[in-house]
């Protein structure tokens, strides 16, 4: 679904407000972003900053207040139900900051999970997952489950299961936060070769700052506007 | 197909293969326990009415009021009841024609007195009919009524009136006479044998003489019959009956069996399914523990279900696979009561017979303790004979059984829906945010 445009994601005035009672949270305030395909960025900011509110507004796991979303073609802030499903399916990819890997499934269950409830063949859906299992370096761990695997192991999964539907854009929410420097360094280095090899725009989102090395930009949240 | 086995497959792994906390484990075992225990009553009803309004019917049918009776309301030559049978014996599916003369009288013997109502019946019928050989059982001395003064009592009435086999009892007639009171009339009969067919109203004061005595004792009072038998009693009797009438002369009265007993029958329908409606409500209650532990396994899943939302699974999926959840649940449940409920069923005179044993060793025990000066406890029956089979008659019923696991599987279904509709509506972002 290309376009003549070089920009994948377009992010115009982008306003969350959350309402907590009678307070009103005024968490963005008006974020202007573009980023190009392909390309790679890195988003800090202090805790409470909302980096993952914007995180899930590109992802359209939740609607902004005001302004525009547009990834692709796809204008996430007015899609509806259905739409918001196919397009977190096909052109999304998560890691999230918590829950990383479902735990009633195996290290490749939980990779192959985005493509089967996309609708593709069972066993084709796993013999890539597979696939993917080696590259992350895991093909010996497919059969585990997540509790049976350290905290960078299951990272290194969430990276493959963020990328088996080969989606355009990946967006990571803290992929190294509770990892030691070792195991950061490794799913980092993963997670961005990874990305340029599929040729998938990235976005990370995290308070570690030695990300910003392997990022072609890196921007600052603060005050609910982003910052060069 | 596709979306069907993702959603089996989702569905399967959240309930079986989850690390569910043990307090939703327990929960869903318990529901499954639950349902499958209501499904035992609801079994057993179903099989053992059935079974009873079954063996109840073939016995009227057989006894009672045979497959088909012609009545006449003239008076009859013997030429024409001759010629009706020979008649009737022409259609194919007739097996045997006999006649049949019923009475009233009131039955003396040395120990007492009761009011019996009579069957005449020819010497041969016992022999000839098979289905009255095989529900009529000669507990004492043989079927037979070839002479005048022989007669045959049912249990009960040789009990009432304390006599057995060789014994004499007096039987007092009335012969109505137009304008003025009915003339007395006394007879000797010689007991042949004692009958029980098994159930209470068919046995209770019943007397079978021979049928010629029967024609001199009633012929006035005009209750001759035709009763006739059948092949395949059940099948288009109605039909049957009307072309057996269209045959004979326009004074017949032919009526079905199903025309005569079609009060009791519907009797008996009625509260069946008003029984089998009681057992399945209890069964709709226990299915609502289907919905409260899988409420339970819902919010346990939650972080899973919005994992799955936000990697693009519809909420449609979602809803699918909880429902799968459930049939797996209504599924152990459906199996686990069939089984019992089968037992149960299979073995329930048997059961019925334990249980009066243990109740009425308790009964004794206790009133032994209460009591102790008092005489023998006594005997306690559960299932009273007066009303029911001495025996039910057990034939599974695979239709029905199927019915009852579909109606379980459709409510296991139905109490799923609540919960798989609240997993399909969970925001995947509120979950994710937290720890
Ligand atoms: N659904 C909500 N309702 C109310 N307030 C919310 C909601 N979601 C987020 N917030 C608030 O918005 C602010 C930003 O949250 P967000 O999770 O985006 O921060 P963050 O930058 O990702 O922080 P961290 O680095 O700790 O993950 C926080 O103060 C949070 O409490
Ligand atoms: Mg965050």
């Amino acid at each position: 679904m290309r376009t003549n445009n070089d920009n994948l994601v377009e992010i115009v005035n982008l306003g969350k407000i959350y309402k907590n009672g009678s307070e009103e949270l005024h968490i963005l305030r008006g974020v202007d972003l573009k980023i190009a395909r392909g390309s790679s960025i890195l988003i800090s900011g202090e805790s409470g900053s909302g980096k993952s509110t914007l995180l899930n507004l590109i992802g359209g796991l939740d609607r902004p207040s005001y302004g525009s979303v547009k990834v692709g073609d796809f204008m996430v802030d007015h899609g509806s139900e259905e739409e918001m499903t196919a397009y977190r399916n096909q052109q999304v990819g998560f890691i999230f900051q918590f829950h990383y890997l479902m735990k009633d499934f195996s290290a490749l269950e939980n990779t192959m999970l985005p493509a089967f409830m996309g609708g593709e063949a069972k066993e084709k859906a796993l013999k890539r997952a597979a696939e993917l299992l080696e590259r992350v370096e895991l093909g010996d761990r497919e059969d585990f489950y997540p509790s049976q695997l350290s905290g960078g192991e299951r990272q290194r999964v969430a990276v493959a299961r963020a990328l088996i539907n080969e989606p355009d854009i990946v967006l990571a929410d803290e992929p190294t936060g509770n990892l030691d420097e070792k195991h950061s360094e490794i799913v980092a280095e993963l997670l961005f070769d990874l990305s340029k090899f599929f040729e998938t725009t990235l976005v990370v989102v995290s308070h570690d700052l030695s990300l910003a090395k392997r990022a072609d930009r890196h921007l600052r949240l603060n005050e609910g506007v982003l910052k060069g | 197909m596709n979306y069907l086995s993702r959603a089996n497959f989702l569905g399967f792994r959240l309930l079986f293969h989850s690390r569910a906390s043990k307090k939703t484990r327990s929960h869903i075992i318990g529901a499954i326990l639950g349902i499958g225990a209501s499904l035992i009553p609801l079994i057993v009803v179903i099989q053992v009415s059935g079974g009873m309004i079954e063996g109840i019917s073939r016995r009227f049918l057989e006894i009672g009021s045979y497959h088909v009776q012609l009545r006449s309301f003239t008076e009859l030559e013997e030429e024409e009841l001759n010629y009706a049978a020979e008649t009737l014996k022409n259609h194919p599916r007739v097996k045997h024609v006999f006649p049949v003369i019923f009475g009233e009288g009131l039955l003396y013997s040395e120990a007492g007195k009761t009011g019996v109502s009579i069957r005449s019946l020819p010497a041969d019928i016992y022999e000839e009919d098979e289905g009255l050989r095989r529900y009529l059982d000669i507990e004492e001395g043989a079927f037979r009524l070839d002479e005048a003064n022989q007669a045959m009592l049912s249990r009960e009435l040789a009990d009432r009136l304390g006599v057995s086999i060789g014994d004499r009892v007096r039987l007092l007639t009335a012969r109505p006479v137009p304008g003025r009171a009915p003339i007395l009339r006394p007879s000797i009969f010689n007991v042949q044998g004692i009958f029980s067919t098994g159930y209470y109203e068919l046995d209770s004061l019943s007397m079978y003489i021979p049928v010629d005595t029967g024609r001199v004792l009633f012929h006035e009072s005009g209750g001759v019959v035709l009763g006739v038998k059948v092949e395949r009693p059940f099948e288009n009797i109605e039909t049957l009956a009307a072309e057996l009438r269209d045959s004979l002369p326009p004074f017949w009265q032919i009526y079905s069996w199903f025309n005569l007993e079609r009060p009791m029958l519907e009797s008996f329908y009625t509260t069946r399914n008003l029984l089998v409606f009681v057992m399945f409500l209890i069964v709709a209650v226990a299915a609502v523990n289907i919905s409260s532990s899988m409420i339970m396994l819902v919010i346990e899943k939650e972080p899973e279900i919005a994992m799955l939302k936000s990697m693009g699974t519809s909420p449609r999926l979602i809803v699918l696979s909880f429902l799968h959840t459930g049939l797996f649940i209504g599924l152990a449940a459906t199996i686990m009561g069939l089984a019992l409920g089968l037992l149960a069923a299979v073995n329930i005179n048997e059961l019925i017979g334990a249980l009066e044993t243990a109740i009425n060793m308790v009964y004794a025990l206790v009133s032994r303790i209460i009591a102790p000066t008092a005489g023998g406890a006594e005997e306690l029956s559960i299932f009273d004979q007066s009303y029911y089979l001495e025996e039910i008659p057990i034939r599974i019923r695979f239709v029905e059984i199927f019915y009852t696991a579909l109606s379980s599987l459709s409510l296991s279904a139905l109490a799923a829906y609540i919960p798989a509709r609240k997993a399909g509506r969970i925001r995947p972002y509120e979950i994710l945010r937290k720890h």
